[in-house]
């Protein structure tokens, strides 16, 4: 498979990185909580930390291969690579900064270059500006500028979004989509929030502790996490621990619920989940219900959230996404329509 | 009053400081560039000693090392025809010895200071070692290494003890500003003592001085571009 085929080995404070992937996609977001080891990855693959074993490879090009020796320095290793600070240079102005990976080119091959870079990430007037005298957006773009001018194969994107503002910060989302649709190659993105990566990457990758927890197609895997980690990490409120109870039911324990799932339990099923905006108010003669008491609710600016306790554990609680708000009263029981219950491995 | 002193403390310090500011830059790049631990540790004390150690073991060692009898001094004297021990040169290097570790430890902590992500950017964006030295890390850390260098330049020029060991104290040619207040007191001349005190009083107010100067730019210009 043409792309970026990644195996890594290192062992990190108090857990080992071990994943292995191929992807070729435009962009591969690899979501995890923070100290997962992700950015570890990133790093290994631009070359700037080393791992202790392993394979990284670019198209044709072997990157690193601790069996064959090779380790390629990451001047060598064509990779642009966006600092979650941007990193740009303090000491030198925009147009030094956009013409900073530009090597041994003509002086008028880098006037060129940085004069498209300034057209390009919309920079023209700020070319003579320090990056302390630019705002949050501005900086993001000059770091983007810099590292797409010397036409990497690969852009690594290493949460790009986590110092900005929030409003900032969905403009800047549209603009980046733009930015990567236009540079074509391989790209990876690192981050911790679940709208990025749904609105960035056609590809997911979920890391749990440095393992790989789940890797596909980002859709498919919001759909069906399969794993719990995964479930947290795409948004799932309400996982909890389930048995096979029969061929189509599973019991959870803390809800003292059988909840029916309408389809055979496949092996290996530890935990289900439900989505918070899953629960609705039962229909007349719907199966699925969970008696729920002691409701808190929690209003918010968009959307608000009822948290309920199902069972006599004050510990144990089930998040409700009321459809419209929770002005439409809140029921004694709420309903699960079988196809929305995740079904979930630890 | 006598004013060679003034001059051999002048002529002693000022190539003392280009060796030491020099020097202690490069080292202080170099450990921080080696990579296992226990070398860095080891390297890194070695080059702190004599920082801690009295001037006069320093100047001790200088002796060992340099001294006429000894086989590196006599080297120098029996192949270039250069006696180190008790002439300007020896001044010099008793400058250097005791400066440098102010000097390399600066400059250090100016390095350490820089953000690495900064020196990580360079790489992924082609630059060489070499180039991210003298593009990135030096100038983004110069505020503090500038103040090492006055610290340094300022301990050079006050050096006394290990200098009286390997230069000695011979009237215009090894006798700096300390050594001359230490006989002039000792041959009961306060006066002259006092002159020579006050020249080095000025010169420490205007290295601190400048020193803070630097300090305020540093606040200045080493602001991170973050939002």
């Amino acid at each position: 498979m043409a792309g970026l085929e990644v195996s890594v080995q290192k062992d990190l404070r108090g857990f080992s990185l071990d994943l292995s992937f191929s992807t070729g996609a435009n962009c591969l977001g690899i979501l995890g909580a923070s100290g997962c080891g992700k950015s570890m990855t990133l790093r290994c693959i631009a070359g700037v930390a080393a791992p202790d074993r392993g394979r990284i490879a670019l198209e044709e090009r072997v990157l690193y291969d601790s069996a064959a020796g090779i380790d390629l320095p990451p001047q060598k290793r064509q990779v642009g690579y966006l600092f979650q600070n941007c990193a740009l240079f303090p000491n030198m102005t925009v147009a030094e900064n956009l013409a900073a990976g530009l090597g041994k080119r003509s002086r008028r091959e880098k006037a060129e270059t940085v004069a498209r870079m300034v057209e390009r990430f919309r920079l023209s007037g700020l070319e003579d500006r320090y990056p302390r005298q630019l705002s949050g957006g501005q900086q993001q773009r000059v770091a983007l500028g810099r590292s797409l001018a010397r036409d990497p194969d690969l852009l690594l994107l290493d949460e790009p979004f986590s110092a900005l503002d929030a409003h900032l910060r969905e403009e800047l989302l549209l603009e980046l989509r733009q930015i990567l649709e236009e540079f074509q190659g391989t790209a990876v993105l690192v981050t911790h929030s679940r709208e990025e990566a749904f609105f960035l990457c056609r590809e997911l990758l979920i890391l749990d502790r440095g393992r790989l927890s789940a890797f596909g197609e980002t859709k498919a895997i919001f759909r069906a996490p399969g794993t719990v980690q995964a479930a947290i990490l795409t948004g799932c409120r309400n996982i909890v621990r389930a048995e096979r109870a029969r061929e189509d039911r599973l019991w959870v324990p803390d809800w003292n619920a059988l909840l029916t799932i309408g389809r055979p339990v496949p092996e290996g099923i530890t935990h289900l989940g439900i989505p918070a905006r899953s629960l609705h108010p039962p229909e007349e003669g719907e199966e699925n219900r969970l008696a729920v008491v002691s409701p808190v609710v929690m209003e918010g600016p968009a959307q608000s959230q009822v948290v309920f306790s199902p069972g006599e554990d004050p510990k144990v609680r089930l998040w409700w996404e009321p459809e419209g708000g929770a002005g439409s009263g809140i029921p004694g029981e709420l309903a699960v329509r079988p196809r929305d219950i995740l079904l979930l491995t630890e | 009053m006598d004013f060679s002193p003034v001059l051999i403390s002048l002529k002693t310090a000022v190539p003392s400081i280009a060796v030491t500011f020099v020097l202690g830059l490069f080292l202080a790049w170099g450990v921080a560039a080696v990579r296992g631990t226990a070398l860095r540790a080891v390297l890194d004390g070695l080059l702190t000693l004599p920082l801690v150690l009295p001037p006069t073991v320093a100047g001790f060692f200088l002796l060992w090392i340099f001294g006429v009898k000894r086989p590196l001094g006599r080297l120098f004297l029996e192949v270039f025809g250069v006696k180190i021990a008790f002439s300007w040169g020896a001044a010099v290097l008793a400058a250097v010895t005791i400066s440098l570790p102010l000097m390399y430890r600066s400059a250090r902590g100016a390095f350490e200071q820089v953000d690495q992500n900064l020196l990580d950017a360079g790489r992924t964006l082609g630059m060489t070692e070499g180039e991210i030295f003298r593009r990135i890390l030096l100038p983004n850390a110069l505020p503090g290494v500038l103040t090492g260098g006055i610290l340094a330049f300022a301990r050079g020029l006050g050096e006394f003890g290990a200098t009286a060991m390997i230069a000695g104290n011979i009237a215009g040619k090894t006798r700096t500003l300390p050594l001359a207040i230490y006989s002039a007191v000792a041959a009961g001349d306060m006066e002259t003592a006092g002159r020579y005190v006050a020249v080095l009083l000025v010169v420490a107010f205007l290295a601190v001085a400048a020193m803070n100067l630097l300090g305020e730019k540093g606040k200045g210009g080493s602001r991170r571009g973050r939002s």
